[in-house]
């Protein structure tokens, strides 16, 4: 799209329906976004904006019912994933797509060892022997750094702190060295400590690798620190789009600004007893969208226009889009 | 060491859970109306005053309650049950002579339940909205709600007039003896019908909760985990999501197994089936204490040694258990 070396992954108008009691909610709507390989890719937004239903529509796991993908193309290395059997997608999930959830204290099976639950992915796709798997899977324990790990791959995850279950949920998406990470929150149920050494390992292990990476975050502070690029959600849509460094410093879409000014400045010497800043109102339910922009009874800039259209999609600058009436033909 | 500690700490439990039941159970027993001796008066065709007091001091009845339980349990430590007023045998020789075939019973009753109960349960779970999942919806509550005296005349008529290709009662045909081979078939034979009847609440209570829990788990975080992974469906639903569905069942099976007894019981009754079910629908008939008493003996403890069973399967099952 902006020229980007080698796309790995291109979603263009993927839409999501969860329907239920006799009604629709389009959850995602005409969402596109792209990943380079060896490139970070953010995905920030409040609860419920779709980001984490996007992560899932990549590897085709939203639950069904209620859900249904109803539109859309992801394309990843030449192929529509959309459009690929069920066969097809289950070699790509977890071989050449590896995907870590939010919640490492559930997201393990409590009834079977690390090491049963590494190796299998092993055994599936690299189709390695159960020694060479278990070899494998304490070499993946090692490089995610948790101590003696000849020990911990027998274990049971109930045995394992918060912290090392992400860690052996990372080793397990890594395990295949695929091409594309998706992390979804990896770091929310986690002490704060914690979530700096799993950002440090993530960052490490793109470096080595070469993957490309998905953050999806509600942080603005993560954003910063460890993107390339981020798209902002809201409303199951991506209100803009935009290499990391431009969103900070010039952010075009007032729900940005908002997500922007929330962050709590640590250094700010003056107005230190300022209360912190919130967007106010909430985010509207996907059952009862409006037919404008999804953000517009919550905007301080808002327009009438706003309320009965939705704004078409401007392009600012390379690679800087964003969906605002404000932004309308303001671009290069 | 630690192993060792709970077992012998369980064994202490369950012994003064035995002497509990005994205690209340013989209690209980004297609340009835009736005794031994007006009951045999009836069947004799009556009985002279001096012939009913002689025999109630001959089986201790003339005694206070509470004396009689003194002695009853005072004997029962040395490891006698007594005997039993109707058959005049040692209620231990009567209860062992019956107990095969009262386990042959309920064992395969559980066993069908269990196994036909949950991959039923797991089937319907696979299309919670199915024709198959509405299906075991409705012919579980029909089988949960029939009581089992009443499913078990319904397959009599059906396979005694209809259909009769099944025999309705007894264990054994009354000429068989062609060897040990010939012999397991006939009774195989006469066990369907009462296995099926005492199997079928159980096996519907199984299968709806089997598919809750698969409902349950399936919709659990590692199991969108394995998914992520990439494992095939089968995989996903058998190794990932049945070893978890499966705890909420072992302790059900494990709660349940006392009224599986009690099932045994009607179905015995029905069935003519000659086990401790029969025995102990008759001694109550006949207030037959000491025959009673030790049923009731025999039955808590089978109850006790299934539970120490599900628990140890429980512990099996999930690692969790043994941390705590």
């Amino acid at each position: 799209m902006d020229g980007a070396p080698t796309t790995l992954l291109d979603i263009s108008g993927l839409s999501v329906e969860f329907s239920g009691g006799g009604r629709t909610a389009r959850v995602l709507n005409d969402v596109a976004l792209t990943v380079a390989a060896n490139e970070t890719l953010g995905i920030v937004g409040e609860s419920g904006c779709g980001k984490s239903m996007t992560a899932l529509a990549i590897l085709r796991l939203v639950p069904s019912p209620p859900g249904r993908i109803t539109g859309g193309r992801i394309v990843f290395g030449g192929e529509d994933l959309l459009q690929a059997p069920e066969q097809r997608l289950r070699d790509v999930r977890g071989h050449r797509i590896g995907m870590i959830f939010q919640e490492p204290m559930t997201s393990l099976n409590p009834v079977l060892t690390i090491g049963d639950q590494l190796s299998e992915t092993l055994i599936k796709h690299l189709k390695l022997d159960a020694r060479a798997a278990r070899a494998r899977s304490i070499e993946l324990l090692k490089a995610v750094g948790i101590p003696a790990p000849e020990r911990r791959v027998d274990e049971y995850p109930h045995q394992l702190s918060g912290g090392m279950r992400q860690r052996v949920m990372i080793a397990m998406a890594i395990g295949c060295e695929p091409q594309l990470l998706i992390a979804d929150e990896p770091t929310t149920a986690l002490d704060v400590t914690v979530q700096a050494q799993i950002f440090e390992l993530l960052r490490e292990l793109r470096a080595r690798s070469g993957m490309g990476l998905i953050l999806i975050t509600h942080d603005m502070g993560v954003i910063a620190e460890m993107t390339d690029r981020v798209a902002v959600m809201y409303g199951g849509r991506v209100v803009e789009e935009a290499p990391t460094a431009d969103i900070l410093s010039a952010p075009a879409h007032p729900y940005t600004r908002g997500l922007i000014a929330c962050v709590p400045d640590l250094d700010a010497e003056e107005d230190s007893g300022a209360d912190l800043l919130e967007i106010a109102g909430m985010v509207p339910s996907v059952w009862d969208l409006p037919k404008g922009c999804p953000f517009a009874d919550r905007c301080a800039e808002a327009m009438p226009r706003c309320v009965a259209e939705m704004p078409p999609t401007s392009v600012l600058s390379a690679g800087h889009r964003v969906a605002c009436w404000l932004q309308e033909g303001t671009g290069p | 060491m630690a192993l060792f500690l709970y077992m012998a700490r369980r064994l202490f439990y369950a012994a003064i859970l035995v002497i509990g039941v005994l205690v209340l159970s013989f209690l209980l027993i004297r609340l009835a109306p009736g005794d031994p001796v007006d009951t045999l008066a009836g069947q004799m065709g009556g009985m002279t005053e001096e012939i009913r007091a002689s025999l109630r001091s001959e089986y201790g009845l003339d005694k206070p309650t509470l004396a009689q339980l003194g002695i009853y349990l005072e004997r029962f430590a040395s490891g006698n049950l007594g005997y039993s007023y109707f058959f005049n045998l040692p209620v231990l020789s009567l209860i062992l002579q019956r107990l095969p075939a009262t386990l042959l019973l309920v064992l395969t009753a559980l066993v069908v339940a269990v196994l036909s109960g949950t991959t039923l349960g797991v089937l319907a779970s696979r299309r919670p909205n199915g024709l198959l999942s509405q299906a075991i919806t409705v012919v579980s509550v029909i089988g949960y709600s029939a009581p089992v005296f009443w499913t078990g005349m319904l397959l009599i008529i059906l396979f005694a007039s209809v259909l009769p290709i099944l025999p309705v009662s007894g264990m054994t045909a009354a000429a068989v003896s062609g060897g040990w081979l010939l012999d397991s078939l006939d009774v195989a034979h006469h066990l369907v019908l009462p296995a099926m009847s005492l199997a079928v609440v159980y096996l519907a209570q199984y299968s709806r909760l089997t598919r809750a829990s698969m409902l349950d788990v399936l919709g659990s975080d590692y199991v969108r985990t394995a998914r992520a992974k990439g494992l095939e469906e089968r995989k996903v639903f058998f190794k990932h999501a049945f070893r978890n569905a499966v705890l909420p069942i072992i302790t059900v099976v494990g709660l349940q197994f006392g009224n599986l007894l009690a099932g045994a019981i009607v179905v015995e009754t029905v069935f003519n089936w000659p086990g401790l079910g029969r025995l102990a629908f008759d001694s109550v008939l006949r207030r037959d204490y000491p025959t009673l008493l030790g049923l009731l003996f025999f039955s808590s403890l089978l109850v006790i040694v299934a539970n120490q069973l599900v628990d140890v399967c429980y512990r099996l099952a999930d690692p969790r258990i043994k941390a705590s």
